[in-house]
């Protein structure tokens, strides 16, 4: 075939879902990111099941080793337990059900609010620009806990409140990321050419400008995610955070510095899962960037060696 | 014009023999350069014509041993006053780039700093290559930029490059490069970017180079207008591969490849009545790495035959320092004999 | 009933440029400044002259893709120049232009069909399925097979890209076409092709054609009559055959005589200009040109000549052809 037929439509090409599926498997990092996500995503939604005696107190038992790996345990709990003798397994599970939750709703908030404002900012510039930047600078010369202290105080603590702080402060990374990329954009001929035809700002600005910035979000979804988790355990080591006995990633971790020493595993376990979301979230958030940018090619079966 | 009967057995200033240079991509190696000879007698212009993906561009950064990381010359010599550059080590090369080769860009504004004057950096070179004090290289920059017709040359010593227009830019990027008296001047579609009576004024500039320091130029271009303008010798490129070599007044008279022929009649030209329609070379140029099998050229040639499809073409000589590439050329028998053999090889592959 | 499809008249536009610091005064540039022409139905009018001259902001200002500061312009009667907002997006129908760089007048994330569908869903014309039959019937007029339109832009090379983009300007049966350089960023085998492709939907459809270009080979195949552009001013409009021939204005001249001879053994006929264009911010005063003209007399420095009217049907503006009153 000479190259003049290259262009022939794959017309048995797979859409969709099952196109993601398939392009998904190829790529092997994205692969285990996902299949890391899917199981922590999967414990978390089972979290609800572990309830009653695994989450009592036990003094007698407190600060046990791990029985995975220390054969001198008592308690029997697989991960260990903390100071006051509470199997630490069950209480990684719920507490990464709660992290999860307040990252993502704060994520959430963040990024629908950041994008929005970020986007009406670069497209429209002059004065709301203007405006919406000057916050944008007032928030950033504040300190993000004495902040958080304020609007604490103000709303007083809880998940969905914790959420709302982390989520109104978190904006800034997406309003700034995205009106640049805007202001990048808007540039673009492909911008003037939707003028020329007619079509109208709303239209430019969520059809023509918006998809573009879809990448830009992604990694900041990606970037934020972490941090927001890591903030939330900022503050319920302040007492503002979600308020004990409902366990966090953070808390847990916070509360463990005291008893470090002695108790390696209150910071390993936490540490990891911490870890695993974190680092999966950007793989993912990587690969989502790629698979919806038309300019990469995305192999949907193998490469021939 | 330069004597043609003086040159014949004169040995060319640059001699490129057999060249080939390939690109490591995603979807395996790429061919930009494939097999390119060419020769840049003293005191001759010679262009290179072709369109974008032609490699035109890959041969004289081949040529300057400047390409990208990459890219790689497989095989081939690139003979400079009988010496390999191929064979050089880095350090001789640098030194070579300044002496005795020079290179200007499409994008004036590439080859000068924004960071500091026009004169620091004309100072820098004159003084790199033949060290003298600060004071006599600045007057040599000054006569330097009078002669490629900047009107006040001490005022455009003092100012930055992105202060200057892309014209007066070029103008400085040709100072900079005559200003070690190269042997060989490299010129990479510097016109392109430039408006029709700035051009003329740069190609005015470069036929004098020519005619006061006997430099040969390798001239690039996708225009046959400017090849016509100011070349000597000519050669066609498509796909990685020269086609066709020619004197400039016989290409444009009797072309002798078909890529070459429907070129010529394609274009718009200014003195002609209208024809509607244009003929036009149909199909799209192959993207690097896309080439066909057999004549590069056949998928959109008008007279393509059955062994096109199959083998490449040999190169033909038509007449000293003429030659194409074109199955047409040959006669009836060696076709026949190229498409046994190709069958031939075919069934050994299978 | 003779109306021109286009009027513009004394069409200006100028941008006001602030220094980064504010270190100096705010400077304006006078992009274009008067220009007046017309364009009948199925003519090419085409626009020439170098960087920087003002035939693209001309094009945009036409097209009221940017603000013309003082001026009108006409299109089939209505006044686009004073048109409200809805008004002209209804207008922008028959209005359309052609890039330059097909590379990126394409929204990468969008299919074809839908690109070139976009125009008649944003004015209510078609939707849905109806749609991308037009598309695709479009598509296939201007060349390219129907399955194109699955694609994504990038798929293609600059000559493919630039029929989806006449297809795409086609599809609302416009009256008025702006094109802008819409050859030169393509490879020269290509080019022949787009050249006759407009050529061809240009008698289909009727259409007024604006050609801004600074390629005079290009200009000589399509265009009915020439304008030639200096310092955001006409300085001569003449039909084709006419500035072919014999170019009045002594920059037309010029220009002509830059561009590169056909063939090597044509003689050399170049008019060399002296310097490069003065900058927009700070036109001479007179005649614009007349910085590097080698006609200029003591008069064209302190006179500004308008265009008047010359020998068979072209207009020119220069003291050389219609000598200042009081100076006879």
């Amino acid at each position: 075939m000479g190259p003049m037929n290259t262009h022939v439509p794959h017309t048995t090409e797979p859409h969709g879902a099952q196109h993601y599926l398939l392009a998904t498997r190829y790529n092997r990092s994205a692969l285990v990111a996902h299949l890391v996500l899917a199981g922590i995503v999967c414990a978390a939604l089972l979290a609800p099941l572990v309830r009653g005696p695994a989450l009592a107190q036990r003094l007698s038992v407190s600060l046990d080793p791990p029985a995975l790996f220390s054969a001198s345990s008592q308690s029997g709990a697989l991960l260990g337990t903390d100071s006051l003798g509470r199997d630490l397994g069950a209480r990684l599970l719920l507490a990464t059900r709660v992290s999860l939750a307040v990252g993502g709703l704060a994520v959430a908030v963040a990024c629908v609010v950041g994008t929005v404002l970020g986007l009406l900012c670069g497209y429209l510039m002059g004065w709301f620009d203007n405006l919406v930047m000057r916050v944008v600078d007032a928030l950033l010369s504040l300190p993000f806990v004495v902040l958080a202290i304020a609007i604490v105080a103000a709303i007083g603590p809880g998940l969905v409140n914790v959420a709302m702080v982390l989520g109104l402060t978190g904006w800034i990374t997406f309003a700034k990321l995205v009106r640049g990329e805007v202001l990048r954009i808007r540039q673009q001929p492909f911008v003037e050419a939707a003028r020329c035809v007619g079509c109208s700002h709303l239209r430019i600005l969520f059809l023509h400008i918006a998809p573009h910035v879809l990448g830009i979000v992604l990694v900041g979804i990606t970037l934020t995610f972490g941090q927001m988790i890591i903030a939330e355990a900022t503050l319920s080591f302040l007492g503002l955070g979600i308020p004990p006995p409902t366990p966090t990633l953070g808390g847990i971790l916070a509360g463990a510095q005291e008893t470090f020493f002695a108790a390696w595993w209150l910071v390993a376990f936490p540490g990891v899962i911490l870890m695993a979301i974190v680092l999966s979230v950007n793989v993912v958030g990587d690969w989502l960037r790629d698979y919806f940018d038309p300019h990469v090619p995305i192999p949907v079966v193998r490469r021939e060696r | 014009m330069s004597d043609k009967n003086a040159t014949i057995d004169d040995t060319p200033l640059l001699s490129v023999r057999d060249l080939s240079t390939v690109f490591r991509t995603d979807r395996g190696p790429v061919y930009a350069v494939n097999g390119v000879s060419i020769d840049v007698p003293r005191g001759e212009i010679v262009g290179i014509i072709g369109e974008s993906g032609s490699g035109k561009s890959q041969l004289c950064l081949s040529v300057m041993r400047l390409l990208a990381e990459s890219g790689r010359v497989t095989s081939g010599s690139v003979l400079l006053n009988g010496r390999d550059l191929l064979c050089l080590a880095d350090r001789e090369m640098r030194a070579v780039r300044g002496e005795e080769i020079a290179m200007i860009f499409q994008e004036p504004s590439v080859g000068l700093d924004p960071l500091f004057t026009v004169g620091q950096q004309l100072v820098e070179t004159i003084r790199r290559h033949r060290p003298q004090p600060v004071r006599l290289a600045r007057e040599h920059a000054a006569q330097l930029l009078a002669s490629v017709g900047i009107a006040r040359p001490t005022m455009i010593l003092d100012e930055y490059p992105q202060k200057l227009s892309g014209g007066m830019c070029q103008r400085v990027m040709i100072a900079l490069a005559l200003s070690c008296e190269p042997q060989l001047l490299i010129a990479d579609e510097p016109t392109t970017a430039l408006d029709v009576t700035v051009q003329a004024q740069i190609l005015d500039l470069l036929l004098k180079a020519r005619d006061d320091h006997g430099s040969s130029i390798l001239f690039v271009t996708h225009d046959l207008g400017v090849i016509a303008e100011i070349c000597d010798h000519v050669a066609v490129m498509y796909a990685g591969q020269i086609v066709e070599r020619s004197p400039v007044d016989q290409l444009f008279d009797a072309p002798q490849h078909p890529y070459t022929r429907a070129l010529l009649r394609s274009r718009p030209l200014l003195s002609d009545a209208r024809v509607h329609p244009l003929p036009t070379i149909p199909g799209q140029v192959p993207r690097p790495g896309e080439q066909p099998q057999g004549c590069p050229f056949h998928p959109r040639c008008p007279d393509a035959m059955s062994i096109c499809h199959m083998a490449p073409p040999p190169v033909h000589r038509v007449a000293p320092r003429r030659d194409a590439r074109c199955w047409l050329l040959e006669s009836e028998a060696d076709r026949a004999q190229a498409s046994e053999g190709t069958a031939y090889e075919g069934e050994n592959n299978e | 009933m003779n109306r021109p499809l286009l009027e513009v008249e004394d069409l200006a536009t100028h941008f006001t440029v602030s220094h980064p610091f504010g270190l100096s005064r705010r400077a304006v540039v006078r992009a274009v400044d008067g220009v007046s022409f017309s364009l009948a139905e199925g003519e090419t009018f085409a626009l020439v002259g170098e960087s920087g001259c003002g035939k693209t902001t001309t094009g945009r200002s036409v097209l009221r893709l940017i603000e013309p500061t003082r001026g009108t312009v006409r299109l089939d009667g209505t006044d686009v120049t004073q048109a409200s907002k809805p008004v002209l997006r209804a207008l922008r129908r028959s209005m359309q232009l052609v890039f330059q760089d097909p590379y990126g007048s394409l929204n990468p994330r969008m299919t074809v069909g839908r690109l070139v569908a976009e125009p008649l869903v944003v004015h209510g014309l078609a939707s849905g399925r109806e749609a991308g039959e037009r598309a695709r019937e479009l598509l296939s007029r201007c060349g390219l097979a129907p399955w194109v339109a699955d694609r994504h832009p990038h798929a293609f090379s600059g000559g493919q890209r630039q029929r989806i983009v006449i297809a795409r300007a086609l599809i609302t049966d416009p009256q008025l076409l702006v094109a802008d350089e819409p050859v030169s960023a393509l490879d020269v085998s290509i080019q022949s092709q787009i050249i006759n492709l407009m050529i061809d939907v240009q008698k289909q459809f009727g259409l007024g054609f604006l050609l801004i270009s600074h390629d005079l080979g290009v200009v000589r195949h399509m265009a009915d009559r020439v304008a030639v552009m200096y310092l955001g001013r006409l300085v001569e409009v003449a039909p084709r055959q006419e500035f072919f021939s014999q170019p009045l204005h002594p920059y037309s001249q010029a220009l002509l005589s830059a561009v590169p001879r056909e063939h090597p053994q044509l003689p050399k006929t170049r008019i060399a200009l002296a310097g490069e264009p003065p900058s927009p911010t700070d036109p001479p005063p007179g005649c614009p040109f007349h910085t590097r003209c080698p006609h200029a007399m003591p008069v064209c420095s302190r006179v500004t000549p308008q265009l008047r009217p010359a020998a068979s049907g072209r207009t020119v503006a220069c003291h050389l052809h219609h000598p200042p009153e009081g100076l006879e």
